[in-house]
């Protein structure tokens, strides 16, 4: 069995992904390129006893050095050294795609053309003589079609015909005229090198200027940089022209006389589907409505399928946590084992993020489908105005409203699909901003505050609260582009805006299980790991001795009662123990809880039998039907739980009120007094940040009071703890701005690929929080604001702060220092000087 | 007034329950009792709860501290509906409810 | 024959011409090199964002967007 390894390298839009699926089948994985996050897709499969090994490149229009993806590709062929490079290229869009094969031949290493999308090409009435192409070229050139499924053998037979003919493989080089002394006195200077790669290539891609060829080359002879410079001086001289442009130019001109020789286009100048789609969807009047339309239905899918879907494996997932329930060691009354707390506490965890895969899923469909049919562009087409003013992208559109437009979004999702944003400066700010759109699992937590201190202007708190996001999140992308991120790379805003395809299914479904996959893989693993820490920090340094003997005097307390309570039934001989009992209750809430979970008829009678075959004396405690003498234990029975259940409550408070959480919750209050936050409150953020829902019910525990029966959290909330709506909106302001849960921090950390970052994401906006919320507390309590009014203020400021940015163009300072790369700084010059088409 | 701005806030006014859960249990005894909560094990404790009986809220109470609501069965059909705020609702019909 | 410089962005919708020199340096320039914007190409104009930026061109029969303020900096020869 021999081992081929193919480079699979294409111009974006050309349907690479389909013929790497159609070729590679199923067995393929999903890395990342060392240091960056750049996708690396690779795939293997079997043919004719080769085993091929097939990496994915990632899409670039060229082979220079100026963007992540082509550095990413360069190195790979750098480093790796493939057998065979595959080259697809677009069938309908030959003239382009032929310049990056020119780039691809040069390297020096055999490749193998694909002419892709040949049936597109052929209903545009584009007559492509391959063979000539093959002779014209001297390499084997295969028409496919991926998304056909046409194709996927013969590029196989290519590869390993390719492989097994490599001895016969001749240097292909492209005459540069004018350019060859210079060309060849490089190859000269870099005669003695150590490197594998073709040194013709490698010195024409040294005349290009290309960054990572020299670095490369540096390493053997350090004074080549000034060699290059000279060398291109030269010819500057000579021809007044500079070496870019002129191997640009010339590299067109070759694929023009190809195009010329080999193509025959019928319907020049027709109007094709896609043009006509663009008139009505890229329209003045229409893109913005059908833009907004699309969204809506991307959210309404995914958010009302999802939900459906939720229905079916919500069940599973509560099937999953009764079965880890029943292995661990059960409670003996009210003496629950650590083992079992810490169970259940890690499956709920577990539960909490598994239960957003079905909407995950359909989201990563949708985005999948949207990217395939050429829809992305079209959207940061439409939109980039607006979002470069605020240091963004016309690409942050997508994931802004995945994080949560309206009613709420998700930010893992969202900053997930900040991948393809070319510009570094702005997809940073991107995942840095969308953190702060609307999540959804705040909503609980702002139900419970507003129904407590703001009942007759919930709708109007609500609307604030909802539409409030978007505006702080470009603020804060403004802010932090135009500061810390100033120095960051930007790219160009070239981008292609690709014929309309019809998606593959195939293709949709493999990349929404990648996309699932990972955030199962990444984001699950380290959740958990970051539960138990949590669980730590709440269970420690645990109760002492003074308030564990008041809840033990009170389980005896509710023994005693039920006790009394069975005495006359004709059954007290198998209650009449503690044992007894607690194995009874045991019984019962495991029952209960089973039944919890099943909603149908048949569902319900098989965990009665399940029950009932469990141990069938007990089961007439649960079911006591018309046994008068049953029916009493049962009624104690009931009682006994709920007490029992408040007894444990009590004790979970006092532990989390001493625990070291709580601790830290008390330590930060003389900080956060400013913003009117005591330590109850302190902790109920702080367990927010592993759920944001168990803020709400951290809080409904922290200010329950046993007293009354029918006082609610929020209820005692306002009546108890001396709190005004001035303190909630202050609670309120904080959460907009609160730190993203644990799963938005890891797959920041993924997409910035540094902890730095991940850390910035989360104490930013607790910074932010804080102060905001402090200033807004004490101008009220200076003012005597009400709720209401201190929350239309901070709307209302935030609403003209955003306004005023996106309405007057600042310009960015973007340089720092003396002395720059290439890469940095130049472009962003220019962008400051031309400012037209600002102040239309 | 006010509907108008919730309509606008909550364009899309659908369930998104994802992280809500309600289930019911007749106890035999003419009463039903639902059990709330979130998908991460958080209590509902103080969430909102009311019965719908063609269309019309009947009775409109809040989770208890166990996070649970018993009520009497009421002789038409009806739903329960837990109600922890926009997009965090679950409806569950009362012919669903077994013993 | 007559002929004017002007750059690409004061074309206007429906608008042909040629490409005769760019402006611009490093990496813009070696990004609008690989997109195709060498000497004598020619580009027509297709439409404006609906915010009037971007802007939407044909060249080697493919559309691609460009903002105005890289436009400025691409001097096209017009035919009068």
């Amino acid at each position: 069995m021999k081992h081929i390894k193919v480079a699979l390298a294409g111009q974006p839009n050309c349907g690479k992904s389909t013929i790497f699926n159609l070729v590679s089948g199923i067995e393929q994985h999903i890395a990342n390129y060392p240091g960056v996050t750049v996708d690396k897709k690779v795939g293997y499969f079997k043919y004719d006893n080769y085993k091929i090994e097939m990496v994915d490149l990632p899409g670039t229009y060229s082979f220079s050095s100026y963007s992540l993806e082509e550095r990413v590709a360069k190195e790979f062929i750098i480093d790796e050294k493939p057998d065979v490079i595959v080259n697809i290229v677009d069938a309908s869009n030959i003239k382009r795609n032929l310049y990056l094969t020119f780039q691809l031949l040069e390297i020096g290493i055999p490749v193998i053309v694909v002419l892709n999308m040949m049936d597109v090409a052929k209903r545009r009435g584009i007559e492509i003589d391959s063979k000539k192409i093959s002779k014209m070229l001297n390499c084997p050139v295969i028409e496919a079609s991926g998304s056909k499924g046409i194709g996927g053998k013969d590029i196989m037979k290519g590869i390993v015909d390719t492989v097994t003919h490599a001895h016969q493989y001749e240097e292909f080089k492209i005459n540069y005229e004018e350019l060859e002394p210079h060309i060849h006195n490089i190859e000269e200077k870099i005669e003695s090198t150590q490197s594998v790669l073709n040194k013709r290539w490698l010195a024409i891609k040294a005349l290009e200027g290309d960054s990572s060829i020299i670095s490369h080359l540096k390493t053997e002879f350090n004074d080549i940089d000034e060699y290059i410079k000279n060398q291109e001086k030269l010819f500057h001289e000579k021809y007044d022209k500079d070496a870019p442009s002129f191997l640009a130019s010339y590299r067109y001109e070759s694929a023009d006389i190809i195009h010329h020789n080999a193509i025959k286009e019928k319907n020049l100048g027709k109007a094709t589907l896609t043009d006509k789609a663009d008139k009505i969807i890229l329209n003045r009047f229409l893109a913005l409505p059908i833009l907004i339309l699309f969204m809506f239905l991307v959210y309404e899918i995914s958010i009302v399928g999802g939900y459906k879907l939720t229905d079916y494996t919500w069940p599973i997932l509560a099937a999953f946590k009764n079965l880890v329930i029943d292995i661990l060691p059960a409670a003996d009354f009210i003496d629950v084992p650590m083992i079992t707390d810490f169970g259940i506490w890690m499956v709920n965890s577990g539960n909490a993020l598994m239960n957003y895969l079905p909407i995950f899923f359909i989201l990563f469909a949708l985005i999948a489908i949207m990217e395939d049919v050429g829809y992305m562009p079209r959207m940061a087409f439409i939109l980039d105005r607006v979002f470069k003013r605020f240091g963004l992208h016309g690409q942050s559109t997508l994931p802004l409203v995945l994080g949560g437009a309206m009613v709420g979004g998700c930010a893992v999702p969202g900053v997930m699909a900040t991948k393809g944003i070319a510009d570094d400066r702005a997809r940073m700010a991107t995942i840095l901003s969308v953190p702060y759109m609307n999540c959804l699992a705040k909503v609980p937590f702002y139900t419970l505050l507003l129904g407590a201190f703001f009942k007759p202007d919930m709708a109007i708190m609500m609307f604030f609260i909802s539409t409030i996001t978007l505006f702080i999140a470009m603020i804060v992308a403004r802010i932090i582009t135009a500061t810390i991120l100033s120095t960051r790379e930007t790219a160009p805003f070239l981008m292609e805006l690709p014929p309309y395809h019809l998606p593959t299914f195939k293709g949709v479904i493999i990349r929404a299980f990648q996309r699932v996959w990972l955030y199962i893989k990444k984001v699950v693993t380290i959740v958990l790991a970051v539960a138990i820490v949590l669980f730590a920090m709440l269970q420690f340094p645990g109760l002492d001795e003074n308030a564990m003997k008041v809840y033990e005097a009170q389980g005896t307390k509710a023994l005693q009662t039920f006790d009394k309570k069975v005495k006359s039934s004709s059954y007290y001989n198998e209650v009449d123990t503690k044992q007894k009992v607690s194995t009874l209750l045991n019984y019962y809430d495991g029952y209960r809880a089973k039944r919890m979970v099943t909603s149908s008829r048949e569902g319900a009678e098989d965990v009665d039998n399940e029950y009932r075959e469990i141990n069938p004396s007990s089961f007439k405690f649960i079911k006591p039907k018309r046994d008068k003498e049953a029916k009493k234990v049962n009624k104690a029975l009931r009682t006994l739980s709920t007490q029992r259940k408040r007894i444990l409550r009590g004790m979970k408070n006092d532990k989390v009120e001493s625990s070291l959480l709580g601790m830290a919750g008390r330590s930060i209050e003389p900080l956060t007094r400013y913003a009117g936050f005591d330590w109850k409150i302190n902790v109920a953020f702080l367990s927010s940040f592993a759920a944001r829902e168990s803020a709400v019910a951290t809080l409904g525990s922290i200010y329950e009071n046993n007293k009354a029966d029918d006082m609610r959290a929020e209820e005692a909330m306002a009546l108890n703890s001396g709190y005004t709506p001035l303190h909630a909106v202050a609670i309120i302001i904080f959460m907009i701005l609160t730190p993203p849960c644990i799963a938005t921090m890891i797959v920041v950390k993924m997409q910035t690929n540094s902890y730095k970052w991940m850390l910035f994401a989360i104490f930013f906006p607790v910074f932010l929080g804080i102060i905001i919320s402090s200033v807004i507390f004490s101008l009220g309590s200076f003012n005597n604001w009400s709720g209401v009014e201190a929350m239309i203020y901070f709307y209302i400021t935030v609403v003209l702060i955003a306004l005023i940015i996106g309405l007057f163009p600042t310009k960015n300072i973007n340089w720092k220092g003396g002395i720059q790369s290439k890469a940095k700084g130049q472009y962003n010059v220019y962008e400051n000087n031309f400012n037209i088409g600002e102040n239309r | 007034m006010k509907k108008i701005l919730i309509g606008l806030a909550f364009l899309a006014s659908s369930v998104f329950a994802h992280t809500a859960i309600m289930s019911c249990f007749d106890n035999g005894d003419g009463t039903i009792t639902c059990e709330g909560g979130f998908s991460d094990g958080s209590s509902a404790s103080g969430v909102k709860f009311h019965i719908l009986e063609d269309g019309k809220k009947t009775f409109e109470t809040k989770m208890n501290e166990d996070s649970e609501v018993t009520f009497k069965k009421p002789i038409g059909s009806y739903s329960a509906v837990f109600d922890a705020g926009e997009g965090h609702q679950v409806h569950v019909k009362g012919s669903e409810i077994t013993e | 024959m007559n002929s004017k410089m002007r750059t690409l962005a004061s074309l206007e919708k429906g608008e042909k011409a040629k490409v005769n020199k760019l402006y611009a340096k490093g990496k813009l320039l070696q990004k609008l090199l690989d997109m195709g914007f060498v000497n004598n190409v020619e580009i027509e104009v297709i439409r404006e964002a609906p915010l009037f930026d971007p802007m939407e061109l044909k060249l080697h029969n493919y559309n691609l967007s460009i903002r105005k303020s890289e436009a400025l900096l691409i001097e096209m020869d017009v035919k009068e």
